[in-house]
């Protein structure tokens, strides 16, 4: 009996709650807390637009598994959260609700992994002087110069963002690889996967996000996305993966240059990893496990 | 026993067949101002002269044919159908140019040397021959860089410049980069050279045996460029690596910058001053010169500048890696001819025969 008890203990996996978080403008987000048995640290995880808490549920399990808290979160527009307003309101009421969240649940600064377009917004409200209690960051294929990238991400955004379109048909998965997942191991139902775990951007956060690309910047706040990067100042990993075709690394990697803090920078290519990883697949290819995400821990595990 | 090993050597080489150069091509010599001998093949245009004649110039670990492998996979012969006469150098070192002779006081060769006495001296040379006053130039990796370098200090006779997969930044944290930064500097000459042609001449016939080997991941893919050419390229587009020229490019990896041999000259920051319209060309699975390290030196250039990244998502018909830029089965729609329009933009009223 006691040896069922301890072993049951031994075995037991980390606890996963769901709940929804209604923000000031009455939007509702949605919020998944992941609890290990014993926890070491708390990490808030943001997926870019059109993505959410689905695609990073593999890394949250896995960070849970090192011992950390995960509080993994569709904020509007993502996965089952609420429609209303756009990449604006994503990153100056979405956000700082997650983050205050998440610091007054864990009594004490927070680390976050944030990834693509709207880890952009997180890290300019990151570098604001009423910015959250955040330790450290992890930035996934996370752009600091902003410029359209290539032609298919342009139709992309022209057509509203709709992955349900590019999913429907032999044409729509090719521009889905090579924007999201270029040779993703696993093939066509690996790359579905990860397309289902998506949700269409829709009108506004698609000409938002073009014309923050052809625009250079973003106004956010009485400020520019642009502006609050030059204050940006949190010990970094950066996170580069070289087949990205909606957030590439040639716009990701002058972070560096920008930050005020030591960036780590990690570049991923299928020269000794399992894949050249695209926007998607970074965090959320099976391989990922392997490549990825104890690089990812390891820089979280740093005091 | 040295016997037999040079005897299978010969045989394994000879399974890849090296093709000669064109009739046409006329291989001749320019002489730097500090004594070195390079050849440069010229490529006269096919029918009517169409802008300034085009400089070409190779990458590290290579030689001339890179950009004239065989008939259909050669930048020179293209341009030159394109009305440009082209000119192909190889460096120091490399091809029929001046190898390392200490007791005619030659070498050790430096990255300093490539842009301070060779590309003076070929572009001399060509401006002379072609009776133009500036040229237009393609460097392919490090030919681009070589191209920064002298451009960055204040260079002369270049009208308008083409770099294909040239960084300007190598520390991108890859294991690679860890790899090499603890293994490499051991087994690197203080002086003379890796013997990197003849371990490529060997290896070329078993090139291609197995997918996805390493040399594949490395230098290029197979959706862009066939076996055969790259086991041609391994076996008579290669050359001995000069030894204090890959310790310099470790060095530039764990500094994260763009520094003369000499470590005198900040070249990445003397960038800023460059005039010459530039096109910078990446291939978006160059796994070699990271399109993050394509793109600093695009940042850090001063003059007129364009940014082309070989894509499918942009259009072309594959994906590009590093070698790809040149001896692609489609570099020509996808690459060359941006990089000609780009030229083309930025020509004057012809002024040479």
């Amino acid at each position: 009996m006691l040896g069922a008890v301890i072993a049951g203990l031994l075995l037991a996996g980390p606890t996963v709650s769901h709940r929804e978080l209604v923000v000031s403008d009455g939007a509702r987000l949605v919020v998944t807390k992941v609890r290990p048995r014993s926890a070491v640290g708390t990490v808030v995880l943001f997926a870019d637009v059109g993505f959410g808490r689905t695609l990073l549920r593999p890394l949250a399990l896995a960070l849970a598994e090192r011992g950390r808290t995960v509080y993994a979160v569709d904020v509007r527009g993502q996965g089952s959260a609420s429609s209303r307003g756009g990449l604006v309101e994503a990153a100056t009421v979405d956000v700082p609700a997650v983050l205050r969240l998440a610091v007054s649940e864990s009594g004490r600064p927070v680390d976050v992994v944030v990834h693509g377009w709207l880890g952009t917004l997180v890290l300019a409200r990151l570098a604001g002087p009423d910015a959250p209690a955040v330790r450290r960051v992890v930035a996934a294929n996370t752009p600091v110069l902003t410029e359209l990238p290539n032609r298919a991400t342009e139709r992309f955004l022209r057509d509203q963002g709709r992955f349900t379109a590019l999913l429907s048909s032999p044409d729509g998965a090719e521009v889905f690889s090579q924007l999201f997942a270029p040779e993703v191991r696993g093939g066509a139902r690996v790359r579905a996967a990860l397309g289902w775990a998506a949700r269409d951007l829709g009108p506004q956060r698609s000409a938002e996000l073009l014309a923050w690309m052809r625009a250079g910047d973003f106004p956010l706040g009485t400020s520019t996305v642009g502006a609050a990067l030059k204050g940006f100042d949190r010990p970094t990993l950066q996170l580069l993966a070289l087949g990205d075709g909606f957030a590439p690394p040639e716009l990701a990697s002058p972070l560096r240059e920008v930050s005020s803090a030591p960036v780590v920078v990690r570049t991923f290519t299928r020269l000794f990893a399992a894949e050249d990883y695209g926007h998607a697949s970074l965090l959320a290819s099976p391989t990922a496990a392997k490549d990825v995400f104890p690089v990812i821990a390891a820089f979280l595990e740093a005091p | 026993m040295k016997a037999a090993s040079c005897a299978v050597w010969l045989l394994l080489s000879a399974c890849v067949r090296t093709v000669p150069l064109p009739d046409r091509a006329l291989v001749q010599r320019a002489t730097t101002d500090d004594g070195w001998e390079l050849e440069l093949v010229r490529y006269d245009a096919q029918g009517p002269v169409t802008g300034r004649p085009v400089l070409l110039c190779h990458g590290i670990s290579a030689n001339a044919r890179n950009m004239d492998l065989d008939e259909g996979h050669s930048l020179a012969r293209w341009l030159s159908a394109h009305g440009r006469q082209a000119w192909t150098l190889s460096l120091r070192g490399t091809g029929s140019s001046s190898r390392v002779d200490v007791r005619l006081g030659r070498g050790p060769i430096s990255f300093d040397d490539y842009w301070r006495h060779d590309l003076p001296a070929a572009i001399r040379h060509v401006l002379a021959q072609s009776g133009a006053p500036q040229l237009d130039y393609i460097g392919h990796s490090m030919g681009g860089m070589v191209l920064y370098a002298y451009l960055s200090q204040g260079g002369q006779g270049v009208a308008a410049a083409a770099t294909l997969g040239s960084p300007t930044r190598l520390d991108w944290g890859t294991v690679l980069d860890r790899v090499l930064a603890q293994a490499a500097p051991p087994l690197l000459p203080k002086s003379g050279a890796l013997p990197s042609a003849f371990g490529s001449a060997v290896a070329a016939p078993f090139q291609g045996g197995v997918a996805d080997d390493f040399f594949e991941r490395l230098f290029y893919r197979r959706e862009s460029t066939r076996v055969a050419s790259w086991q041609r390229l391994m076996a008579y587009g290669t050359a001995d690596t000069s030894g204090p020229v890959a310790r310099h490019f470790l060095q530039l990896a764990s500094s994260g910058r763009f520094l003369s041999a000499d470590g005198r000259l900040d070249l990445r920051a003397d960038m800023g001053r460059a005039t010459t319209p530039l096109l910078v060309v990446a291939g978006a699975f160059d796994r070699i010169a990271l399109t993050p390290a394509v793109k600093d030196g695009f940042r850090a250039w001063a003059g007129p500048k364009a940014w082309a990244l070989i894509s499918k998502a942009n259009g072309a018909q594959a994906e590009y890696g590093h070698m790809d830029l040149v001896i692609g089965e489609h570099a020509a729609e996808d690459v060359w001819t941006p990089v000609l329009d780009f030229l083309r933009a930025h020509s004057t009223a012809l002024t040479h025969p």
